[in-house]
C-alpha cells in the first residue's frame, strides 16, 4: 500500500513536466506576444528589446523552459508580465476563491445527486424518475455561458433578486449563489444518471437477491448492500469531477466577474502573460493528480478488491 | 402429521413486452417435515422461478405470483403481509443459489453476511452472532475459520463460498431450504463435496430441502422424491428410486436416453430431444411436450393430459401423459427395450 502511494507520489512530478512541457510549447507557439497593442500605440521597438530581455524572453525558447523548470523547482513561479507582481501571489489570491466556489458547487451538486439519482432507480420509470431524468438532462446539455447569460438577465437583471457581480468576502450567500448553482447544475446532472444506473445495476445483482432472501427490510438491504456498492462507479468521476469544479470555472468566473484562478487563466491567455499561463495550468494538472490519486486510495476503503490487485 | 410446505395450483407469469410468460403454469406438491424432494428440469423450466414465488422473491415488475396457495408451516405465504413474509424468509425458510461468486456481497465481510441474519431474526447481539458464525463456518468445512470468518468473499474459492452460502442458509435452523441449482457453477469434483455437505448437515438438522437440478445424476442420491418440470409444470412425480426404475413419461426418458453412458462404445453418439421447448407466451394446444414427443398420437395435440397417477407403478407415481395413463398405448413400453418406435422413427426420419 504505501509501496503504491510512493510509486503513485513519484509519478506526479514526471506528469507535472510532461503538462509544462506541452503548455509551454504551445503558449509559445501561439502567435502573438505580450507587446502586442491593438487598441494603442504600438511600443516602440527598443522598448520591446529592452522588455524582452527584462523578462527573459530575448533566450531561445528550448532555453527560456529550462529557466522556467529551475525556477519552478526552487518554487519561484516567475512575476506576471501582465500585472508586474509575482505569479505566486496572484495565484495565492484567487485560488481560494476558486476552490471555495468549486467545493460549493461539489458539495451541492452531490447533496442533490445521490437522494436523487438513488429515488430515481428506486421509483424507476415513475413520475419522479422521468422528471429527475429530463431535469438531468437540460443540467448536463445546456452550456455554461447560456445559463450565465440566462441567470443573470432573469433573476439579477429583471427580478432584482441577486447580486450578479464580484464574490464578496466569501460568506455573502446571495452573492455566491447563482455562481455556485450555476456551475454545480452540469455535474448534479451527470452524477444523478451516473447514481441512478449504477444503483439499478447493484439492484438487479444477486448478492441482493441474497439479502432479500434473508428477510432483509428494503431499507436495510438499501443501506446496507445497495449504497456502498453502488457508489464505486461514481467514485471513479469523482475525481476529475472535483479537479474540474475547482479549477475549472472558467466560464462562471468571467460571466461574474469573480476574482478566481478560471478567470485569471483566461485572462492570461488573451495577454499572452506566460507565467500565468503556466502556473494556471500546471496548477490544473496538479489538481487533477491529487483528486485522482485520492479517488485511487479511496476506492481501497470502499471496495476491498482493490487493496489486493495493489 | 400435516405437510410441512403444501403447494397448490401455483401460477407465475411475467409480463412482459412481448406478451406474458406463462413461467410457472399451475404447480402443485406437498412435503413433509424433513423430506426431500429434486425438482428437475432443462433450463427455463420453471424451476428457479416455482422456488422464488415459494419466497415470494419474484421482481416485481415484471413477475407476479398470478394463482395458488403456498400453505408453509400452516399459514399461506402468498397471503402474508410483507413483514411477515420477511419474518420467514432466511428464518424458517431459507434459499441456496446457484452462483456463489455473484451470490456474495463483495464488499462486507463474510461474517457479516451471516451475522446479518442472526441479529435480525434471532436477535443475538454481535457477540454472540459472531460466536454462532464461526460454529456454522466451522460447522460447513471452512479451515481455519477463526481467521477467515472476516475475509471477503473473493479471498475465497468457489465451492468455499458454496459453504458459506449454506452456513448463511442454515444459520436461523429453517425448516426448509430451497437449494437452487447449488453446484452448477463449481468443478465436479467438488460438486460432489458440497451435496454431501448439504446431505449430511439437512439430515442432522431435520431440514426439508428441495434440490432444484437440471443434472439427473446430482438428485439421483440426494432426495427421497423427484418432480420433473416441463413447460412450466410438473409432467411426472415419483420415488428417486422409482423414477430412475420406471419412468412414465417420454419426457422422462427422453431425459434419461440422452445421458452418456460409461458402458457404451466409444462410436455411440449422444441422444438429446430433438426440438426446443415451447414458447411460454403462446403455450401449444394438448400436451405441452407433444411437438418433441415420438410417441404423440392425435389426442397429444388436442387436449393436456393432466397429470394422473399411472398403471404398472408404485401407487403415488404421477405422469401427465395420455399414453401412459390407464388404457394409453405407452402403458406396456419400456423405453429402454423399446426398438419399434425408435426404429419406426428412424425410418420416417
Amino acid at each position: 500500500m504505501s509501496h503504491y502511494l510512493v510509486r503513485r507520489l513519484l509519478a506526479l512530478p514526471l506528469t507535472l513536466l510532461a503538462v509544462a512541457l506541452i503548455t509551454f510549447a504551445l503558449a509559445h507557439a501561439t502567435p502573438g506576444g505580450p507587446w502586442d497593442r491593438f487598441d494603442e500605440k504600438p511600443l516602440p521597438l527598443q522598448a520591446e528589446i529592452n522588455l524582452n530581455r527584462y523578462y527573459g524572453l530575448d533566450l531561445p525558447v528550448h532555453e527560456q523552459f529550462l529557466v522556467y523548470i529551475g525556477n519552478l523547482v526552487r518554487l519561484d513561479l516567475g512575476t506576471s508580465i501582465q500585472k508586474g507582481r509575482p505569479v505566486a501571489d496572484i495565484i495565492g489570491e484567487g485560488l481560494p476563491v476558486t476552490a471555495q466556489l468549486g467545493l460549493q458547487s461539489l458539495l451541492l451538486a452531490l447533496a442533490v445527486a445521490i437522494p436523487l439519482g438513488v429515488v430515481s432507480a428506486l421509483r424507476r420509470n415513475s413520475l419522479a424518475d422521468h422528471a429527475t431524468t429530463l431535469l438531468a438532462t437540460v443540467g448536463t446539455t445546456i452550456p455554461n455561458f447560456v445559463l450565465c447569460v440566462f441567470f443573470i438577465l432573469y433573476f439579477g437583471m429583471t427580478l432584482r433578486l441577486l447580486p450578479f457581480v464580484g464574490w464578496g468576502d466569501g460568506l455573502d450567500v446571495r452573492r455566491m449563489l447563482m455562481p455556485t448553482v450555476i456551475l454545480a447544475l452540469p455535474a448534479m446532472g451527470f452524477l444523478t444518471r451516473l447514481v441512478r444506473s449504477s444503483v439499478l445495476e447493484v439492484l438487479r445483482a444477486d448478492f441482493v437477491r441474497t439479502a432479500r432472501a434473508k428477510g432483509l427490510r428494503e431499507r436495510s438491504v438499501l443501506r446496507g448492500h445497495v449504497l456502498k456498492n453502488a457508489f464505486v462507479p461514481v467514485l471513479t468521476v469523482l475525481g476529475p469531477a472535483t479537479a474540474n469544479l475547482v479549477v475549472g470555472s472558467f466560464i462562471v468566473e468571467t460571466f461574474f466577474s469573480i476574482p478566481g484562478v478560471g478567470r485569471l487563466f483566461i485572462q492570461s491567455v488573451n495577454a499572452r502573460d506566460y507565467p500565468v499561463i503556466m502556473a494556471t495550468t500546471l496548477l490544473y494538472a496538479l489538481a487533477i493528480g491529487v483528486a485522482n490519486l485520492a479517488v485511487d486510495l479511496a476506492y481501497g476503503a470502499l471496495d476491498p478488491r482493490v487493496k489486493v490487485a495493489q | 402429521m400435516p405437510d410441512l410446505l403444501d403447494v397448490k395450483g401455483l401460477e407465475t407469469r411475467f409480463f412482459t413486452r412481448d406478451g406474458e410468460v406463462h413461467a410457472v403454469d399451475g404447480v402443485s406438491f406437498r412435503l413433509a417435515a424433513g423430506e426431500t424432494l429434486g425438482i428437475v428440469g432443462e433450463s427455463g423450466c420453471g424451476k428457479s422461478v416455482t422456488a422464488l414465488s415459494l419466497m415470494r422473491l419474484i421482481p416485481y415488475p415484471p413477475g407476479k405470483i398470478t394463482a395458488g396457495t403456498v400453505m408453509f408451516d400452516g399459514q399461506d405465504v402468498l397471503k402474508m403481509d410483507d413483514d411477515e413474509v420477511r419474518a420467514i424468509r432466511g428464518n424458517n425458510m431459507a434459499m441456496i443459489f446457484q452462483d456463489p461468486m455473484t451470490s456474495l456481497n463483495p464488499v462486507l465481510t463474510i461474517s457479516r453476511q451471516i451475522t446479518e441474519a442472526l441479529e435480525l431474526h434471532l436477535k443475538m447481539n454481535r457477540t454472540d452472532a459472531r460466536k454462532r458464525c464461526l460454529e456454522l463456518l466451522e460447522m460447513v468445512g471452512i479451515p481455519s475459520a477463526k481467521v477467515r470468518m472476516d475475509d471477503y468473499p473473493h479471498q475465497f474459492s468457489g465451492g468455499m463460498r458454496q459453504r458459506v452460502m449454506i452456513a448463511m442458509a442454515l444459520s436461523c435452523n429453517p425448516k426448509l431450504i430451497l437449494a437452487d441449482e447449488p453446484t452448477t457453477a463449481l468443478d465436479v469434483t467438488i460438486q460432489a463435496q458440497i451435496l454431501e455437505l448439504l446431505k449430511k448437515l439437512a439430515k442432522e438438522f431435520g431440514t426439508a430441502f428441495i434440490l432444484i437440478t437440471h443434472d439427473l445424476g446430482v438428485v439421483a442420491g440426494m432426495t427421497q422424491r423427484i418432480h420433473v418440470m416441463y413447460a412450466g409444470r410438473i409432467v411426472e412425480k415419483a420415488d428417486t428410486g422409482e423414477l430412475f426404475a420406471n419412468p412414465k413419461m417420454p419426457y422422462t426418458w427422453g431425459l434419461l436416453r440422452s445421458i452418456p453412458r460409461l458402458d457404451e462404445s466409444r462410436r455411440a453418439k449422444l441422444r438429446p430431444i430433438e426440438g426446443l421447448p415451447p414458447d411460454l407466451i403462446n403455450l401449444p394446444v394438448g400436451c405441452c411436450f407433444a411437438a418433441r414427443c415420438q410417441y404423440k398420437r392425435d389426442v397429444c395435440t388436442e387436449k393436456e393430459p393432466e397429470l394422473k397417477v399411472v398403471p404398472k407403478a408404485k401407487p403415488d407415481h404421477e405422469a401427465r401423459c395420455w399414453g401412459t395413463q390407464e388404457g394409453g398405448w405407452l402403458v406396456d413400453v419400456d423405453y429402454r427395450t423399446d426398438t419399434t418406435v425408435m426404429a419406426a422413427v428412424g425410418a420416417a426420419s
